[in-house]
């Protein structure tokens, strides 16, 4: 289990995360043991399936991406026939008490997908390109429609941060550009007039506070009230005293800031600044295109997944059901999470130890070089 | 080669998108910190007032009583409901009119109107007794309108004694606050500031209260006790109403004060309002006027300024004044004695209240002198203990003349607070600071505040002035100008005064329109009530002129008698006594 930093920054994460879970749990009627308990054997079989992970070959697990992705589509393809309808949205699949929650997992197939189809080369053809489109495009739609454009729009995000990294024809931004031009202002065209207001809603925070936006004003008023160093653990009058949906899931930030302040506030994005900069700096070193590319898409996911809750609990992004990596209730989350950190793990215990230690900048070069 | 060139390029990517995610952290960290460091509830409020159906609620809170000295209450809080609704979400609005209409009182078009009005969110009723509550619930539900009206329980001032002390007391507006007299002025003390309570409407919950936001700021609700006595006060309110009843004058001031420690024991003004429904009455009738009108007060400044002329040496107990029949020509103003008075003795300036004399004796003071008893008895500037009080008003005694007439109380204008705690100031020779608080106790029982007596002047004169001063406005009362005010048990001493207004418009003094004063302290034997009893404007039935010995005076008499059998205190007027003080002067 190597880099040792990060096998850190993800526990300490986690233990947050379980704090604020106990605390959102935990009522003045009672605490229910249940959500704790289970929170708790999530982040046990995180460890059990990083460390697993980490014994595995990044490039066997590659090898059967496709499989992976295939019957990922069929189950989130299932969601649409017998899935459990919460909040309005059917996300669910129920096994026994646990429930799945296949989009969560197709984030870390379209990840491991993508990685698959520029298997070889990090140069990008047109046919690629379209392979790539057509392995995000397909699960995107059927989020969209579960409705969650949410986890649909963060499936993206990852993938796409790879116009930083990966080579692409020399002509390919010449096309591209224009076409992600024309073909909103066309579907847009064609869209419903209640699609459309879907999407301006989201677009636009304010226009979706009439859309019963409580969370968020109530989110607002407990990461206020907690100032600079919280009121204290199971205090928090405001998200145990009254109806915060949500709470111990994509709004858990603001139980925790109310509860610890602005200090813990910090310490949670300086925790998720680390790992994703970590990552970043790990693939930096790597020279295997897929596994350079799959730790950076990796990072893209904590980033995103970090920043998106954080805004929109604090009311600057509007409010999508998208958790908080390690740290949100859920099993899917977490799991995925740890399928994706496990392997990263499991890329860089391939490697000799020196190459990513910290600070090892000019041996790693030196490396580069000399071979 | 080609390896090496690609890691250069992906490093200018790679300081990029370093340089991109530290930017996003950034405005993370940038907005935790402005919601949890610098901003607060007013931002919080700011989000609320984005969302179409958010709205702050003010609910008035429980504030702390004000009770008179032995803990009668003056004004307290009662619990009450209040009713709203979001007028969009109510169905059966003619059904649930007509049933709240019965339970409430109120005129079924009136809440029809309230439901039909456009707005987002309205107040059926505010301030419902307590007792309708279950029935108003009932209502609700029979019309199916749980989700769209909704009781809040709230907090009404009610103050038990209707009129008595209003002007004192003063009120608390709509949403709780002090808004005049000593309710504006222990604000502070008596806390029961508004919450604001941030609620969302949802049409499928109902209505959801988000945290009361100031909880902590509607303050620690503190008792206050005044230093009003409630017999006492009934006793001024019953003799104000007499004055009122008898002479129909346009303001009436009666404040009476313990000269030993300060202590203001009642003070009853007219206009005055019912606090429970203050909108009723004219603003004017809201005035304390016993402090917000300063008046010229005539001849009751008189013993200040002889007083200090006698401490000074300028005038000696045995010496005598002609009056010139009752006429003096002073640097060409004509001023005239009420009777043709001839050689005067000192204390006959003030028994018979001659302004010639006066006058005289007003012409040994300087500059200095006239300002020194302005200040050591405190007459015109404001001690600060009731809201609205005015400071008095000072000729330029840099012209003799204007400390003359300042001796007989023209010229000068004092406020009846002023004017009764310089009253006690010559009953004790201490100036002491006026109390109205006399203190205020925390809802844990503990005392916060205690009055304590504060002189501020200690012997302003010599006894022997002081005694002659004594003996001399005793005898105002026995045999002067204030022999209406003589009473058979009780020796008093006071001077009576009686100044015309002056004309605004006219720019003259009105012959017939006067203020009638009477001041003074009683028991003389033993100084423990200073009072001042002022009738602005008063009009005497048989259209006599009206006079401070005719007005006032009498009923200065019943103050004593019954304020004195109050306190049960002993008659210092023995068969002796009264024959003695026959046989004096």
């Amino acid at each position: 289990m190597r880099p040792i930093d990060v096998v850190l920054t993800i526990l300490l994460i986690q233990i947050i995360g379980l704090v604020g879970v106990y605390s959102s749990t935990y009522t003045n009627y009672g605490f229910q043991y249940g959500l704790f308990i289970k929170q708790l054997i999530y982040i046990i079989l995180s460890w059990f399936i990083m460390y697993g992970m980490s014994k595995i070959k990044f490039s066997s697990v590659l090898s059967i991406a496709p499989l992976i992705y295939g019957i990922n589509l069929f189950l989130l393809i299932a969601v649409m026939f017998v899935g459990k309808t919460i909040y309005g949205a059917k996300r669910w699949i129920g096994i026994g008490p646990f429930g799945i929650q296949p989009s969560e997992f197709m984030k870390a197939s379209v990840i491991l997908i993508v990685d698959y189809i520029i298997y070889i080369s990090p140069y990008l053809k047109a046919q690629k390109i379209l392979y790539i489109l057509l392995s995000v495009g397909i699960p995107f739609l059927i989020i969209y429609k579960q409705p969650d454009l949410g986890s649909a729009v963060i499936m993206l995000l990852p993938v796409m941060s790879l116009v930083f990294f990966a080579k692409f024809p020399k002509n390919f931004f010449r096309y591209a550009i224009p076409m992600l031009v024309v073909i909103p202002i066309v579907v847009w065209h064609f869209m419903k007039p209640y699609q459309k207001e879907r999407i301006l809603t989201v677009i636009d925070p304010k226009a979706y506070y009439a859309k019963g936006g409580y969370q968020l004003i109530q989110s607002i008023i407990s990461i206020g009230s907690g100032r600079i160093f919280g009121k204290g653990f199971l205090k928090g009058t405001q998200s145990h005293l009254l109806f915060l949906p949500e709470r111990h899931t994509d709004f858990i930030f603001s139980v925790i800031a109310e509860e610890f302040g602005f200090v813990l506030s910090i310490a949670i994005i300086f925790l998720y600044l680390y790992l994703v900069l970590r990552l970043l700096n790990i693939s930096y070193y790597l020279r295997l295109y897929t596994e350079k590319i799959f730790v950076v898409m990796v990072a893209s996911f904590i980033f995103f997944h970090s920043l998106i809750n954080l805004a929109m609990a604090m009311g600057i992004m509007p409010v999508v059901g998208i958790p908080l990596p390690f740290i949100s209730y859920g099993g899917s989350n977490i799991v995925v999470s740890a399928i994706l950190l496990g392997l990263c793990f499991s890329i860089v215990n391939s490697h000799k130890e020196v190459k990513f230690s910290l600070l090892s900048h000019d041996k790693i070069i030196n490396y580069d070089i000399s071979e | 080669m080609r390896k090496q060139s690609l890691t250069i390029k992906s490093t200018r990517k790679l300081k990029v998108v370093i340089f991109a995610i530290f930017v996003l952290y950034a405005v993370i960290l940038a907005r935790a910190f402005y919601i949890q460091v610098i901003a607060g509830e007013d931002y919080v409020k700011r989000v609320l007032a984005d969302f179409p159906k958010g709205r702050i609620i003010k609910i008035t809170s429980y504030r702390g009583s004000i009770l008179d000295k032995n803990g009668q209450p003056l004004a307290i809080s009662l619990p009450t409901i209040s009713i709203y609704a979001f007028p969009k979400f109510v169905q059966h609005k003619n059904e649930l009119s007509d049933k709240l209409s019965k339970i409430l009182n109120i005129p079924k078009d009136q809440i029809l109107n309230t439901l039909n009005s456009k707005d987002r969110f309205v107040w059926i009723v505010r301030h419902a007794p307590q007792s309708d509550k279950g029935l108003a619930e009932q209502a609700i539900l029979d019309t199916d309108n749980s989700k769209g009206v909704g009781i809040q329980n709230d907090f009404k001032r009610f103050y038990p004694n209707h009129n008595v002390a209003s002007n004192l007391i003063g009120f608390v507006g709509w949403d709780g606050k002090g808004l005049d007299g000593m309710e504006y002025a222990l604000n502070k003390y008596l806390g029961g500031k508004p919450i604001e309570v941030m609620t969302i409407f949802a049409p499928k919950e109902g209505k959801m209260v988000l945290r009361p936001l100031s909880i902590q700021d509607a303050g620690t609700q503190n008792d206050v006790y005044l230093t009003i006595d409630m017999g006492v006060q009934s006793i001024v309110e019953d003799i104000k109403n007499k004055i009122v009843k008898e002479f129909n004058p346009r303001r009436v001031a009666i404040v009476v004060e313990d000269v030993r420690n300060g202590n203001i024991l009642g003070m009853a003004t007219y206009p005055d309002f019912d606090p429970n429904d203050y909108y009723n009455y004219p603003q004017r009738d809201w005035r304390n006027s016993a402090v917000t009108d300063v008046f010229e007060p005539g001849s009751v400044m008189k013993p200040f300024f002889l007083g200090y002329a006698m401490a000074k040496g300028y005038i000696h107990r045995g010496e005598t004044c002609n009056a010139h029949g009752g006429r003096g020509d002073f640097y060409g103003h004509i001023v005239t004695d009420v009777e043709h008075n001839g050689i005067l003795t000192m204390s006959q300036i003030l028994i018979v209240s001659s302004n010639v004399c006066a006058m005289k004796v007003a012409s040994h003071l300087t500059r200095e002198d006239a300002e020194n008893v302005v200040n050591l008895f405190h007459l015109v500037k404001p001690y600060g203990i009731i809201p609205g009080e005015q400071a008095g008003i000072l000729p330029n005694f840099y012209y003799p003349i204007n400390r003359m007439f300042a001796t007989i109380g023209q010229g000068i204008a004092v406020n009846a607070l002023n004017l009764t705690n310089a009253y006690a100031a010559l009953a004790t020779d201490n100036l002491v600071k006026p109390h109205i608080v006399r203190k205020i106790v925390n809802p844990l029982g503990k005392v916060i505040y205690h009055e304590k007596v504060d002189i501020i002047h200690k012997d302003i004169y010599p006894k022997s002035t002081i005694d002659w001063l004594h003996y001399a406005l005793e005898q105002v009362v026995e045999k002067g100008t204030g022999i209406y005010a003589k009473s058979n048990h009780f020796t008093i001493a006071g001077k009576t005064g009686t100044s015309q207004i002056f004309n605004f418009k006219t720019g003259h003094y009105s012959w017939r329109k006067v203020v009638a004063v009477f001041a003074g302290f009683f028991p003389v034997s033993n100084p423990r009530f200073s009072a001042v009893i002022v009738a602005y404007d008063p009009h005497p039935k048989n259209g006599a002129l009206a006079w401070g010995g005719s007005v006032s005076a009498p009923y200065f008499k019943e103050l004593v008698d019954r304020i004195s059998f109050y306190y049960a205190l002993k008659p210092d007027k023995t068969p002796q006594n009264k024959a003695s003080s026959g046989n004096n002067q």
